[in-house]
């Protein structure tokens, strides 16, 4: 017998009555419920019983003969979908800060399977119910309870990717089902919403762009900045001192265009130039930072080299002090030549002074003597006044002329006299004076070329002191770079040696030599210790004949010392009492404890006592 | 700006040219003791009092080429550093503890993976640091601990190395990173490695030479004798460090009474029991034998003693005691037998060397320190030998 399925008529219904026509036949039919739909089946109005997936037969000439003998019933059954639907609707809502927000809500929505007979409380009078008339019965309710109320507590700005708040939706959607639909039988299975765009997220996020192209812009402009300012460093300086000196030979307007012809080709070779500029300066930061790293790690490499507890700071103060004592003297040197040549002027002032000071007093001996001349002329005339009174008066005329021509004759004698008198002095007084300026020239000379010749000795001598002082130095320098050098050796040596060389090493040897001594031990003993007792005697006997260099060490076995040395090894590699003494070598015996030390040995090695001082 | 030295402790040439005699304890040319190393044997190297041989322990550590790493504040930097063994003779050195301090907070202790390094190897240590929560100058001290084996002793000694991290913050980050290589190392080289890294605008990886930067190495003999690397760590001597020359002074012992002086055994080692002494043309430093009532040597009580019963010597600024004899010893109240593992001698402890005969024959031991430095060790025999014992 075919099995008809019962399905809602719609698939956008969520529940359907199946009416009594479908059951009405003569024969029996049979119906199937599917496992996703619930059935309710109802007999004379009452609800009798709910299946999930059901299998029931109708009709048929048996039970027609049943309700003729013991009445009929009427059965009804309605079918709803168990299946979960989704319903997505939109929502506006305002933000805390007074934003309006739209955002679509997808909820998903299924009838109780635990609480079916419910569904019939949303049927209402109808004999169907659509999924959108459930959903929509929650949609009234929960609105302000539930979007208005979460979305009060953010921003606009906030609501974006914020899981909290999808979260609280969800739960207080669900909890407001509950409390609205859940008699209903019907259930929220999940929900969330999508947000639009909002005003406040749209203006960020052209203030975002805004921001990105100003940075952009701002790149740009300092990009073109920098390449305007080293153009213009580069080219500007140049140009007007064209420009100047172009001005001064324009003359007319075929000379403009040629400076501006020329300007451009001078403007092009600038920018050429610039770039060979930067070209250079990029070069030159290159070099000096080479220069400096190099510096650093010579210097570097010197404190290493010099790591022989050599304080260079005590050295570099000693010689600051030399330079400071060099100095201190220069100066007192020169403060000496001062006071020299302020004694020298001060003399030279106070003979030009006495000089001056004769030329004076020859001056006023000139003056006095004319004095006495124009006194003698005005008495002259005086007197010839007299005597023309005297003619005038006496009229004896000649006589007395006669007698004032005698006076005139003789006085002009006794004048002519004292002049040349006068003039023999001034003379002598001029020799004099030349005679002692020279004599005091040659008293400054000599004095000059003294203090001179005493200041060039200190000089010398301080020149000496100081290159004294220098050689000082770089000898100690130099011995304690070797000395590091040849301890930075012996550790790099070190490295690769055996510890036969190192003993050798350690002892003072080169490392030719010691790998000399290490071959013939090698060469000669049996085992490991006595290849180091070998060793050992060898590297005494090595340091006793000052072996420096290969040839030396090799002369040495080749003069027969492995005989002396073979025999010890021979003995089984013990050294002898005397440790360090060597037989045919000149040695001393310790006052306290006689052990027998070499000669040249300062302290006992036995006990420490010193041998000699 | 310290300058290492090349001969640490004063070790001079002649001293190791005079050091090639066996029997030598003296440099003849400078009158100084001669310490040996106490794998004298195999590096032929001297010591000075703080007993490093600068043959055998020879560590250097470098902060590996790709040590400089971006940070942002807050953040944690990884230092890769490496450790090398730059013994020249073969002989490995172990480290043991390795210890990082950020500032001024506790020094943390790191967790080794591997402890041995064999000379001419190297092996690699990343060490984090905590978060750089403040901009500034961040001073990193990393210490660690390297011993050297020889036989049944071990020498060990602690390093340290300092850097300092300047972290700037203004809008983008900048670091500073400083290696102050300064210090003495074990006859290592200085190096100063300055590392300037800026980001400027946007970030992008600083390039930096591809060489790893070598990090000046001291010993930290304060950071020894605190944290029990070396010296004792109780009783009344409490960081107090035996030094390697330190004086042996020997009373009672009569007429066989060993000059005072340091050790300078060719093995370092004192050796004590019944059998002859070296001046006496045997093995022993110095020889034990008990005395009767009337001060004459007791031939039967001293067949007790081992020939060579004990061997007394300096190890991690202790004076130690290996058990050889038979019979065992008490020191103090412990008894050691010749299984037992070395045993510390404290001031005051006395030495019994017969444990059945307790009386019969003591050595006590005193010693003196001079600002945490123990320079005279006395050891007197009890009882004592009278003058003119017969033999």
């Amino acid at each position: 017998m075919k099995t008809e399925q019962l399905i809602v008529s719609e698939p956008q219904l969520l529940a359907e009555f199946i009416g009594p026509a479908t059951f009405k036949g003569f024969f029996e039919k049979r119906f199937e419920v599917p496992p996703d739909y619930l059935g309710l089946l109802m007999r004379n109005g009452q609800f009798v019983e709910a299946y999930k997936g059901a299998h029931f037969s109708v009709g048929g000439l048996f039970h027609q003969i049943k309700g003729v003998i013991g009445g009929s019933t009427s059965i009804s059954l309605m079918i709803a979908d168990l299946k979960t639907f989704q319903n997505i609707y939109e929502v506006t809502a305002r933000t805390k800060d007074k934003v309006d927000v739209i955002g679509t809500v997808v909820l998903d929505l299924q009838v109780n399977p635990e609480k079916p007979q419910n569904v019939l409380g949303m049927m209402e009078q109808r004999r169907s119910l659509s999924k959108s008339d459930a959903a929509g019965r929650i949609r009234s309710h929960a609105w302000e309870r539930v979007f208005e109320a979460a979305l009060s507590r953010v921003n606009a700005n906030e609501i974006r990717g914020n899981k909290g708040l999808q979260d609280l939706i969800q739960a207080d959607l669900m909890k407001e089902c509950e409390r609205i639909a859940g008699d209903l039988g019907l259930m929220v299975r999940a929900s969330s919403v999508n947000w639009a765009i909002n005003e406040v997220e749209k203006q960020e996020a052209t203030r975002a762009a805004a921001i990105r192209e100003t940075d952009r812009l701002e790149f740009q402009f300092e990009t073109l900045k920098r390449d305007l300012e080293r153009e213009h460093e580069t080219t500007v300086i140049k140009l007007n001192n064209t420009v100047d000196i172009e001005k001064l030979n324009l003359n007319n307007e075929d000379d403009l265009k040629r400076l501006v012809l020329s300007n451009e080709i001078e403007f092009n070779d600038a920018r050429e130039t610039g770039a060979r500029i930067a070209e250079m300066k990029v070069l030159e930061h290159e070099i000096n930072t080479l220069k400096t790293e190099r510096l650093a790690k010579f210097e570097g490499e010197l404190q290493t080299a010099t790591h022989d507890g050599v304080d260079l700071k005590v050295v570099h103060e000693r010689k600051r002090t030399l330079e400071r004592n060099t100095e201190t003297l220069d100066r007192s040197h020169q403060l000496a030549l001062r006071a020299l040549e302020r004694d020298y002027d001060r003399e030279t002032r106070e003979l030009a002074r006495s000089e001056r000071g004769d030329d004076r007093e020859f001056d006023r001996e000139g003056r006095r003597l004319d004095r006495v001349e124009q006194r003698g002329n005005r008495l002259e005339d005086r007197e010839d006044q007299k005597v023309v009174r005297r003619e005038d008066r006496d009229y004896d005329h000649e006589t007395r002329e006669k007698e004032l021509r005698t006076r005139d004759k003789e006085r002009d004698f006794g004048l002519d006299g004292r002049k040349k008198e006068v003039d023999v002095v001034d003379k002598e007084e001029y020799a004099r004076l030349a005679r002692q300026r020279e004599t005091d020239k040659v008293t400054l000379d000599n004095l000059k070329g003294l203090a001179g010749l005493e200041a060039e000795q200190e000089r010398e001598r301080l020149t000496r002191r100081i290159r004294e002082a220098d050689a000082a130095h770089d000898r100690d320098m130099d011995q304690r770079k070797l000395e590091a050098q040849r301890e930075a050796d012996r550790l790099v040596l070190g490295a690769k040696m055996s510890p036969e060389q190192i003993l050798a090493v350690n002892a003072g040897l080169s490392p030719a030599v010691a790998k000399i001594l290490e071959e013939q031990v090698k060469a000669q003993a049996i085992d490991k210790n006595a290849q180091m007792d070998l060793m050992r005697q060898m590297v005494e006997q090595a340091n006793r004949s000052r072996v420096s260099s290969e040839e030396q060490a090799r002369a040495m076995f080749n003069s027969g010392m492995t005989g002396a040395v073979g025999v010890a090894a021979g003995a089984g590699g013990k050294a002898g009492a005397g440790g360090a003494a060597a037989p045919g070598e000149a040695n001393v015996e310790c006052p306290k404890c006689t052990r027998v030390n070499p000669a040249k040995a300062k302290f006992c090695v036995g006990c420490g006592e010193q041998l000699r001082r | 700006m310290t300058l290492p030295v090349a001969n640490p402790g004063g070790i001079q040439p002649c001293c190791y040219q005079h050091a090639l005699a066996a029997d030598a304890v003296f440099c003849g040319e400078c009158g100084k003791p001669i310490l040996r190393c106490m794998a004298f044997e195999e590096c032929g190297g001297l010591v000075s009092d703080d007993g490093c041989c600068n043959v055998c322990v020879r560590p250097q550590l470098y902060l590996d080429k790709d040590a400089v790493t971006e940070v942002k504040t807050g953040g944690v930097l990884v230092l890769p550093l490496v450790f090398y063994n730059a013994s020249g003779i073969g002989r490995p050195l172990f480290i043991t503890d390795v210890w990082i301090r950020e500032g001024e907070s506790p020094r943390r202790r790191i967790e080794l993976p591997w402890k041995r390094l064999d000379a001419g190897g190297s092996n690699r240590l990343n060490v984090q640091t905590g978060a750089m929560e403040r901009q500034g100058r961040h001073g990193i001290e990393i210490t660690f601990a390297a011993a050297t084996n020889y036989f049944m002793r071990e020498e060990r000694f602690a390093f340290t190395s300092s850097l300092s991290l300047e972290v700037e913050q203004g809008g983008s980050l900048v670091i500073n990173q400083t290696i102050n290589a300064s210090g003495v190392g074990a006859g290592s080289d200085t190096v100063y490695a300055p590392i300037r890294l800026e980001t400027q605008g946007e970030t992008r990886k600083a390039a930096v030479g591809g060489q790893a930067a070598e990090l000046g190495l001291q010993r930290a003999d304060n950071f020894e004798a605190a944290h029990g690397v070396r010296g004792y760590t109780d009783g009344p001597l409490k960081g107090s460090v035996v030094n390697r020359g330190a004086r042996i002074v020997w009373k009672g012992f009569g007429a066989d009474e060993p000059v005072p002086g340091a050790i300078t055994t060719r093995d370092s080692i004192i050796a004590i029991g019944r059998g002859k002494s070296i001046r006496a043309g045997g093995d022993n430093f110095v020889q034990l034998l008990t005395l009767d009532s009337n001060g004459v040597v007791d031939e039967q009580l001293s067949q007790a003693i081992s020939r060579r019963h004990l061997e007394l010597f300096i190890q991690g600024g202790r004076l130690c005691a290996r058990v050889t004899g038979q019979s065992g010893v008490f020191i103090g109240e412990n008894k050691h037998g010749a299984d037992d593992a070395l045993a510390v001698i404290g001031n005051g402890d006395v030495i019994r060397i017969l444990p059945k005969f307790p009386d019969a024959l003591a050595l006590q031991v005193r010693m003196r320190a001079n600002y945490g430095h123990i320079e005279e060790i006395t050891i007197t025999r009890v009882p004592a030998i009278p003058e003119g014992a017969q033999r």
